[in-house]
């Protein structure tokens, strides 16, 4: 028999104690596939989880399938490093990432999981007159649009970043930062399983190993999908597969113009607290932060070639290594203990694709490229308004697959030239 | 890491040493990157700037042709259609 997902709580672990903790139920239903759902999602990621999760909660609609072809947030979502921030520059942006940053700040309570968001604070270096006028752009955008971001000036940076080197010597001269003190990080597994368990216990099902073969259509609407576990039919299909929906949608006649590209992370042996704060540097290609654990969290630049292998190549390990002793000679003696890649999907314009796309009833969440751990929440509210009520969800709206042909762009590659 | 020779003017080094100009298509042609061998155009930017040939298995990188313009090799195993 299913036991019912309980509430984590203080209560509940104490009463687990006493029953050497077996009386917990699964975080989530492991599903059958049933023959039809009112909605299919394809991806088991952040984005999938998060859109089936508020259908769900907010709309009602809980006859949904989340296929997954491997394990729940196996892809990009528990690969990334986890930067959550909305200091973007086009109102579209700020307006999608604003959102999901503001529903970042009760998710756990929201979820009754702890995600472990930690907004720190966040410091986009500068190192040249460019980037500061670049940055200060951003700043005065932002406090246009309510997102408290500013500029802060070199002393201002060394007391957040002690352990910066911005000697004279320096190639880098530091000019000041951009400032955003919400910024931080969270746990991103915890961000997927917590999506998952909510959407679960409302009724959503979710099945991991279901590999999605094609979409079926009738030309003009769709039918629904062709998995590894058997056909399945729905009027509604949202693919949230990352940089697999090119090719699963390119067959009913949809080109996104997505590129996969290999973008890899390094994690450094745990170290004594010594970095507060999140430090992107556009300028060297590279971005670190701490974990709870103690662990440097490393970034760097994608490859330069596009792939689906999820490892990335040894140029860009040694670039990015050095850049973070550029900026922090002092860790030139620290362990990497791990290392790994994800494929991510990059669109021209460094900005996601949502919306409807091809025969009727199907929607895409996709192209997030090196950014899109920090958007799940918001793309997951506004992608489940758009199904239920087509476009009245008006963060999402300007995203749809169209703005390229109608040279639409939301151009945010100055914000996503170092991979977060 | 690749590891490419020019078929025009023999240089070889890693992919630093050239630029990815995307898929092997001619304009207009549509088709998007998937899983598998797939034709690229590739730069020789630190040799000659000759645009050459080269096909590649997007999973596992190996690189399985490389020509000059105009000596496209027939289909190869393993390549998208
Ligand atoms: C190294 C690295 C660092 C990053 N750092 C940050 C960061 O600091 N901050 C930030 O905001 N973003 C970051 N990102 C980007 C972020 O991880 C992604 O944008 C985000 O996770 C995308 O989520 P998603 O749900 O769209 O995709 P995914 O999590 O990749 O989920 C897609 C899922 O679809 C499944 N799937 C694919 N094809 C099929 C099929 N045919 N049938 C069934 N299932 C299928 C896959 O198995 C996968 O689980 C980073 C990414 C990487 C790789
Ligand atoms: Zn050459």
């Amino acid at each position: 028999m299913r036991r019912p997902t309980r509430r984590y709580s203080f209560s509940s672990l104490l009463r687990e104690a006493r029953h050497h903790h077996r009386g917990w139920a699964p975080a989530w239903r492991k599903a059958e596939p049933k023959p039809s759902y009112d909605v299919v999602i394809i991806g088991g990621g952040g984005h999938g989880l998060a859109t089936a999760y508020y259908l769900a909660k907010l709309h009602g609609i809980t006859k949904v399938a989340v296929l997954e072809k491997g394990w729940l947030g196996g892809g990009n979502t528990a690969r990334n490093t986890a930067i959550i921030r909305s200091n973007y520059l086009r109102p579209q942006s700020m307006a999608l990432y604003g959102l999901s940053h503001s529903l970042f700040e009760h998710l756990s309570q929201e979820l009754d999981f702890n995600v472990f968001y930690s907004p720190r604070g966040l410091v986009e270096l500068a190192f040249s007159r460019q980037s500061m006028d670049a940055l200060s752009r951003t700043a005065d955008a932002n406090r246009h649009f309510g997102i408290k971001t500013w500029m802060i000036p070199p002393d201002e940076v060394r007391s957040l970043l002690p352990m910066l080197d911005d000697g004279p010597h320096k190639r880098y001269p530091l000019f000041g930062a951009l400032y955003q003190p919400r910024g931080g990080i969270a746990r991103h597994d915890a961000v997927a399983w917590a999506y998952a368990r909510m959407a679960s216990k409302l009724g959503v099902e979710i099945i991991e190993e279901c590999d999605v073969e094609n979409i079926m259509t009738d030309g003009a609407k769709i039918l629904g999908v062709r998995t590894s576990r058997g056909r399945i039919a729905a009027g509604t299909v949202m693919v949230a597969a990352a940089a697999d929906t090119p090719p699963l949608v390119a067959p009913l006649g949809v080109n996104l113009p997505i590129e996969p590209v290999n973008l890899q992370a390094f994690v450094s042996e745990p170290l004594k607290p010594l970095l507060d704060v999140v430090v992107l540097a556009g300028a060297v290609d590279g971005y670190i932060s701490q974990s709870d654990k103690g662990e440097l969290v490393i970034g760097g630049a994608t490859d330069r070639y596009p792939g689906y292998s999820r490892r990335g190549s040894l140029p860009e390990i040694e670039k990015t290594a050095a850049s973070m002793l550029e900026l922090f000679p002092t860790l030139s003696r620290v362990r990497m203990m791990r290392h790994w890649g994800g494929t991510v999907d990059i669109t021209p314009d460094r900005s996601p694709i949502l919306g409807p796309a091809g025969p009727d009833g199907l929607f895409v969440n996709c192209g997030w490229g090196t950014g899109g751990f920090k958007a799940i929440p918001g793309s997951g509210f506004s992608m489940a308004a758009m199904i239920t009520s087509g476009n009245a969800a008006r963060v999402a709206e300007p995203y749809g697959l169209d703005r390229f042909a109608q040279g639409r762009l939301i151009d945010e590659s100055a914000a996503s030239a170092v991979a977060h | 890491m690749l590891l490419i020779t020019c078929p025009v003017c023999s240089i070889a080094g890693d992919e630093t040493e050239f630029t990815c100009g995307g898929l092997y298509t001619a304009p207009g042609d549509q088709r998007v990157y998937a899983r598998g061998i797939s034709r690229e155009w590739w730069l020789c930017e630190s040799g000659c700037g000759s645009w050459f040939g080269l096909a590649r298995h997007t999973g596992n990188q190996r690189i399985s042709a490389i020509w000059v313009p105009g000596e496209e090799p027939d289909a190869l195993p393993g390549e998208i259609a």
